[in-house]
């Protein structure tokens, strides 16, 4: 067996790193000023279809073994479409990734370095990453596993230790602004589960295939619990995000843990362990962007890569003139990015590709029982004869 | 690349993150930073807020355990609170930390005005953290700063920390956090509310 195949767990820790990382950001607060007392209802109804989806992906993948959505590209569209696709799918990954990293290094610069230019601050994490990324595939997954537990637990601290402020009743009207809001409009929504995204291109990377059913599953099952357990934090402590300053919200929930005057301001922890996770999320961002430029391009070596898209990634990044720019695209274009690339483009190419294949299959049974049937014919003449 | 050039373009990259953080572990050690304990907010005769500003004031190693520090409180009237801080940053040599701020005062005038601007500016601010209470004076919120002289505790910080702890066994003070009062502001079936105190001006 490879070296460089994951197993179970370090698949499903993957998936949820990508949530880890944008619960850090305005994700909670976007969800919470969109659809005030109904987020919770929001998120249930959301993760419910998210679920659905993944087992979808998961069905439409499951008739190409080891194979992710850029092999199943090249196998419906030839080279140009595969092409086309890795493209697509790299300049997903870096945009959302680079326009992340700034919205979270500017947190950390309000916070920690007021003084200190935010070039320094992206550049020191997207340098580690490089770094990081220079060992293999694997040291990343299990640093990976390792780490994004830590931010679990976290999350359930920080509700449990803030359950003395919750207020329950501003779950309360139910369907906040309305039913339509909640169940329509909030389908956007649906791009809290960026995970999904990355499970196009994990067959080939398991250990166990078969095992796919499993970490599809599991993995959006826990973001959905991960993303009800933070909006639930936030809409039970706060009245709602829309007036509050651009850091974290969950960081300003984190403020708000004390046990009485011997232990508090844990949010430096907290923020030590985002930071962590952050740079996670980069260099699983990277090794798949490599990964698939190494598809398209059949490159050998992909190392020379590590530093031109830290490069790419920290050049983006410094594109936005300011933390609401950054934060716009957040709110404004990712979703629609997502659900855009990740659900409509590519179960779109799985479905093609399904369609393709029964063709295909049933074209090749008619012609083996034609084969047949000649075969029967040319032997009872034989047989006649 | 031959290892001496990468030792050396290590090297480097150290300098020059050591130099770029600098700037910001200078301006957040603790030598220049002067340490806000409280806040009390005036109204001043031309509409504006005369802001006072209560600085720590560590006891000296030398003196003995029951000395008590004297207050330091620094006054200015400006349109708002932010320049207020502004102002006292542009003439005291350290730079106005309010990350230990722990109580908000505001005088019964101001608060019958109507404080939400205030209060926005303060839970904006990264600093101040949603525990730090929030009383109103009857008095003058200066007055009150230099009032406040606890017998039993030798430090101000201290005791601004523990006050509201009676608030858990008698009911004559609530525990009205800053944090508690602005999510009461904006929540539009809720009321903020904070502590009532005085003392008698003679």
């Amino acid at each position: 067996m490879p070296k460089s195949k994951i197993g179970t767990i370090e698949a499903i820790m993957l998936i949820l790193t990508i949530i880890v990382a944008h619960s850090v950001l305005s994700m909670p607060t976007n969800i919470l000023s969109s659809y005030k007392s109904a987020s919770i209802l929001n998120v249930i109804y959301v993760s419910i279809i998210a679920i659905g989806i993944a087992y979808i992906i998961y069905r439409l993948l499951k008739n190409f073994p080891n194979m992710d959505i850029i092999d199943i590209s090249e196998a419906i569209g030839g080279k140009l479409f595969r092409n086309i696709v890795g493209i697509i799918f790299i300049a997903y990954f870096i945009l959302s990734s680079s326009l992340m990293l700034r919205s979270f290094c500017e947190s950390i610069q309000i916070l920690y370095f007021p003084m200190t230019d935010i070039v320094f601050i992206m550049a020191l994490i997207v340098i580690a990453v490089c770094i990081a990324n220079r060992l293999n595939f694997i040291a990343t997954v299990k640093t990976n596993v390792f780490i994004l537990p830590i931010a679990l637990i976290g999350l359930l601290f920080l509700f449990f230790t803030n359950i003395n402020k919750f207020v329950p009743q501003r779950i309360f009207p139910i369907l906040g602004e309305g039913a339509f809001n909640t169940f329509v409009l909030g389908l956007t929504n649906l791009a809290s589960f960026g995970g999904i995204a990355y499970l196009y291109f994990l067959p080939p990377l398991l250990k166990d295939n078969t095992k796919f059913k499993k970490i599809t599953i599991i993995s959006i099952v826990v973001t959905a619990i991960y993303l009800i357990f933070t909006i639930a934090t936030l809409l039970f402590i706060f009245t709602f995000f829309t007036n509050v300053s651009e850091i974290s919200p969950l960081y300003t929930a984190t403020r708000y843990i004390e046990f009485g005057t011997f232990f508090q301001r844990l949010e430096s922890v907290f923020l030590l362990i985002w930071i962590l996770v952050f740079a996670c999320y980069l260099s699983i961002v990277i090794k798949f962007s490599m990964g698939i430029f190494q598809k398209i391009t059949g490159i050998t070596n992909k190392k020379p890569l590590i530093d031109i898209f830290g490069l790419l990634i920290l050049g983006i990044a410094l594109i936005p003139k300011n933390l609401a720019i950054s934060q716009g695209f957040e709110e404004k274009v990712y979703p629609y990015l997502m659900i855009g690339i990740v659900l409509v483009l590519g179960i779109g190419i799985l479905i093609f590709a399904n369609l393709a294949k029964k063709k295909q299959i049933r074209n090749s049974n008619t012609k083996d029982s034609m084969n047949n049937i000649n075969n029967t014919i040319y032997n009872g003449k034989e047989y006649a004869n | 690349m031959s290892k001496w050039v990468k030792n050396l373009f290590i090297f480097v990259i150290i300098l020059v993150f050591i130099s770029a953080f600098s700037s910001s572990y200078s301006s957040l050690n603790i030598d220049n930073l002067t340490y806000v304990l409280a806040i009390g907010i005036d109204s001043s005769d031309d509409n504006k807020l005369e802001v006072s500003f209560h600085f720590s004031n560590p006891i000296p190693a030398e003196s003995s355990a029951s000395e008590k520090a004297t207050p330091i409180i620094n006054t200015v009237t400006a349109s708002s609170l932010s320049n207020a801080i502004n102002l006292v940053n542009g003439y005291q040599g350290r730079q106005l930390n309010l990350s230990h701020c722990k109580v908000i005062i505001f005088s019964e005038k101001i608060a019958q005005r109507g404080i939400a601007d205030e209060i926005y500016t303060l839970i904006n601010d990264t600093q101040i953290r949603p525990s730090a209470n929030i009383i109103v004076s009857k008095c003058n919120a200066k007055f009150y700063m230099n009032q406040i002289q606890p017998e039993i505790e030798n430090l101000l910080s201290r005791y601004y920390e523990v006050f509201t702890e009676s608030s858990k066994y008698v009911g004559h003070m609530p525990d009205a956090t800053i944090g508690d009062f602005f999510n009461s502001l904006i929540c539009k079936t809720c009321e903020p509310y904070a502590i009532l105190r005085w003392y008698k001006q003679r």
